[in-house]
């Protein structure tokens, strides 16, 4: 078997000297964009495109994906520490991470979020080494129906994710739904509630809402009690997690791996459903389902174990057919054409020292963030004991650089403003922001999938009962709407919400 | 040190080229603003961001790409439009500058490409290739054409959305050879590649640096070029034009000002946006990425961008093309 003599040569690669800097500057830089909010690592790796011409090929991608998987290192840090989730995969982490943080455990969620990227790295680059290939054939049979009957699995499990009412719940749902519908239709191309605004015309941005109804909304409400702020910030309990922390986050952080994989081959949004499945999966079977959302360790964990697995099989399509699952995948196939390499199948062939030595520098790279995360959790946890009237200005101004620089325009910042005091209501009305987040980007691309498998079908709807992919996931999608809503199970349900709310 | 000499030499070099001809040369004394309308990393962005470096080189001042991405190019087009003619504010613009007014000839498009701006050069095109997925089974652009005639409406062309170059490519052959097909539009580029390989379209006018990975491992298969040439990548594909005469839709790519700018501005941003587009290693780098440069006088582009605009309002009169509003 040829595997050993390859993963000889991704060694031998990925080791030398030059390579190893490159890694470690790509997952610092990875880090640093994580952290602030807005920036993500598209805009990041788009400027750093150009410096790539004079690098090898190598090098060059394995910077390149450096920054990738960096940034959902550092993107649950300040979601934990601050609520402000700077990409949509960490808006889960937010949920109970900052709640741990409010607890006095940020230390222990942040080494949490980084133990269980780095276990989720290793075994999804296994996954890589040994099925790529398999996996990267399972992708391309994902067409336009396959697609929406995963959306509606996903958006149907979210009603899991709420607290509370279930009509709070819904009407979320509905609010995201519509918020998502702004911009111009991708099917017909007609503008939909843009009121002849160009900056509307292609829609609000995700991070715009997520900012403005999670950080901004979250600062405004703490404005209201500043010196309980204070006070709750002050009692930091331990770095590490605990025997006990082990004991519960290790089943998570597996389903999350395991979840995750398989959810980041799939293009569009692959790695976000996998950060809301795994962490409605936990609420399901974890036996301390009631703390969910009031500082749950395990709600950390799976998350952000789901998300670090998807951003490393979301380079198997990539690498192996030349197909891109996100944005970030499609300027690393722009990167490849600018070094001269047709991306395809062929690249495991005809460039085995590219291809190899990517996959073995992600590992390489996830021992590097683990190193590199770990001491900065002290620092992080003296961040928020700053006094919030320090601190809260700096957010604000950090956020609006994060917006403005989305795409140059000051229109996104007083958008992000807007959302931030609808954010304020919701949290006083008690209302879970999460579903919103959830369908606004569902909703949308349901939409898309749904109206894109009727134009090929020429309006026929029974393609989502006879393609066996789209059927079976829509069979357990109707299961999982039993589920909540049979008598008995719902009386438990509401029962666990009012153990919730008392 | 090494580096100012360099281009100094360079910039001698371009003064002996250009032969002083613009006896008003213009001298920029701030950074010039390079306004790319999309977002960062697609064709458009990385063969502009090659060209502002070297013309930084060049000319004395950094030219800053700042990527003003959103409503297919509009929200740039306004920022450049409603700037002051100086020079320092200027645009790459693409194949829907000049089709925008046909997609929406229905409502009020909120510019005029030739009253609203003044244009200074053409910089870049980048070929097209119409590819189909191996399980159609077909593999001439006449055996297309043929399945399409006798089962119309069954056949697909995807596109990356509309007013995109692989829409406008498709709708002109819709228009040019009186086939009917489905637009099926993407996100993007990358995704309306995919679907071609996952066969869930019949085809797409696609850029060739997308394509030719995929057409290498026989995952498409290449019909015709959609630009007007051959090329050296794809020998044996013929252009569209073989069948179709007239077809050519590459994806091309210009420098545009605001409306107004001074003569000697545009004659020192075309003679050194000129210049970068001869350097070897511009070229080569170009190249690479499947661009070919398409350096042109003011005047030639005025021409050119005339004959779109006729071109894809002639297409709308006859395929009802347009962004549905």
């Amino acid at each position: 078997m040829d595997l050993l003599g390859n993963l000889w040569i991704g060694l031998e690669t990925a080791l030398t000297p030059i390579n190893l800097l490159y890694c470690l500057v790509g997952v610092f830089f990875g880090t640093a964009v994580g952290v602030l909010p807005g920036l993500g690592p598209v805009a990041t790796i788009a400027m750093l495109l150009p410096i790539t011409f004079g690098l090898p090929p190598e090098s060059a991608l394995i910077m390149l994906a450096g920054i990738y998987y960096g940034a959902q290192y550092g993107g649950s840090t300040t979601a934990i520490l601050v609520n402000l989730p700077g990409e949509s995969s960490s808006v889960v982490t937010a949920l109970d991470g900052y709640q741990m943080a409010r607890q006095g455990k940020a230390g222990r969620a942040l080494a949490t979020a980084a133990i269980g990227s780095f276990i989720a790295g290793t075994i999804a680059t296994f996954v890589i080494i040994f099925f790529a290939p398999p996996l990267a054939s399972i992708a391309l049979k994902f067409g336009p129906a396959e697609y929406f009957s995963l959306m509606v699995l996903g958006l149907i499990a979210s009603i899991v994710l709420a607290r509370g009412s279930l009509l709070h719940a819904l009407a979320m749902i509905v609010l995201g739904l519509f918020l998502g519908l702004v911009g111009t239709d991708i099917t017909s191309g007609s503008e939909r509630y843009t009121f002849d605004l160009p900056k509307l015309a292609d829609g609000i941005d995700f991070v715009i809402v997520a900012m403005g109804i999670f950080g901004i909304g979250e600062i405004v409400a703490n404005l209201e009690n500043e010196s309980k702020r204070e006070l709750l910030a002050k009692r930091v309990t331990g770095l590490m997690p605990t025997r006990e922390d082990w004991r519960r986050i290790i089943g998570p952080i597996f389903r999350g791996t395991v979840l995750g994989s398989i959810l980041g081959i799939l293009p569009g949004g692959g790695a976000m459903l996998a950060s809301f499945g795994a962490y409605s999966l936990e609420k399901k079977v974890s036996p301390n389902s009631a703390e969910f959302g009031k500082g749950a360790i395990e709600g950390v964990a799976a998350p952000e174990s789901a998300n670090n697995a998807g951003a490393q099989t979301s380079f198997i399509p990539m690498l192996t057919l030349g197909v891109p699952s996100n944005p970030v995948m499609a300027l690393m196939i722009g990167a490849m054409i600018i070094q001269g390499i047709q991306p395809g199948p062929s690249v495991m062939t005809e460039q085995p020292k590219l291809f190899w030595g990517l996959i073995v520098s992600m590992w390489v790279g996830n021992l590097m963030l683990l190193a590199l995360n770990l001491p900065l959790i002290g620092l992080w946890v003296r961040m928020i004991s700053i006094p919030y009237h320090l601190l809260y200005p700096m957010i604000v101004a950090f956020c609006s650089i994060g917006v403005f620089s989305l795409s140059n325009s000051t229109f996104d910042v007083y958008l992000m403003a807007i959302f931030g005091l609808l954010g304020y209501v919701f949290r006083k009305i008690d209302a879970e922001p999460a579903p919103l987040l959830l369908a606004f980007v569902l909703g949308p691309m349901m939409e898309e999938f749904l109206r894109r498998t009727l134009l090929l079908s020429r309006g026929d709807a029974t393609v989502f009962f006879t393609r066996p992919i789209s059927a079976t996931m829509l069979a357990v999608a109707v299961v999982l709407l039993l589920i909540v809503l049979l008598p008995s199970i719902r009386q438990k349900r509401e029962e666990a919400f009012e153990e919730e709310a008392g | 040190m090494f580096r100012k000499i360099h281009s100094a030499l360079a910039a001698a070099a371009l003064l002996a080229f250009t032969g002083g001809a613009q006896a008003a040369d213009w001298k920029p004394e701030k950074p010039i603003k390079l306004i790319i309308p999309f977002a960062p990393g697609g064709a458009t962005d990385v063969v502009s961001r090659i060209l502002a470096a070297k013309v930084t080189e060049t000319i004395g001042q950094p030219v800053v790409v700042e990527n003003r991405a959103g409503g297919g190019g509009l929200i740039g087009l306004s920022a450049v439009r409603e700037a002051r003619p100086d020079g320092y504010t200027v645009l790459v613009t693409t194949i829907g500058f000049g089709a925008n007014p046909a997609l929406y000839r229905h409502k009020k498009i909120p510019y005029d490409p030739l009253k609203d701006f003044t244009l200074i050069t053409r910089t870049a095109d980048i070929p097209t290739v119409l590819v189909v997925p191996p399980s159609l089974g077909i593999n001439t652009l006449q055996e297309f054409i043929d399945r399409a005639k006798a089962n119309p409406g069954t056949l697909s062309l995807g596109s990356a959305g509309y007013g995109t170059v692989n829409h406008l490519a498709g709708e002109l052959f819709k228009a040019e050879t009186g086939i009917q097909t489905i637009h099926v539009p993407y996100r993007s580029g990358g995704l309306s590649t995919a679907a071609v390989v996952s066969g869930e379209i019949s085809g797409l006018f696609a850029t060739t640096p997308s394509a030719l990975g995929h057409i290498k491992n026989k995952a498409m298969v290449p019909l015709a070029m959609g630009s007007s040439k051959k090329i050296d990548a794809l020998p044996d594909v013929e252009p569209t034009a073989k069948l179709v005469p007239g077809f050519d839709v590459p994806d091309w790519q210009g420098l545009i000002g605001p409306a107004g700018l001074p003569k000697n501005i545009v004659d020192t941003l075309n003679a050194q946006f000129a210049a970068a587009l001869k350097d070897p290693d511009v070229v080569k780098r170009l190249s690479d990425l499947g661009a070919v440069p398409a350096a042109s006088t003011p005047e030639e582009f005025v021409a050119f961008v005339t004959s779109e605009v006729k071109k894809w309002n002639g297409v709308a009169d006859r395929t009802g093309m347009k962004a549905e509003n």
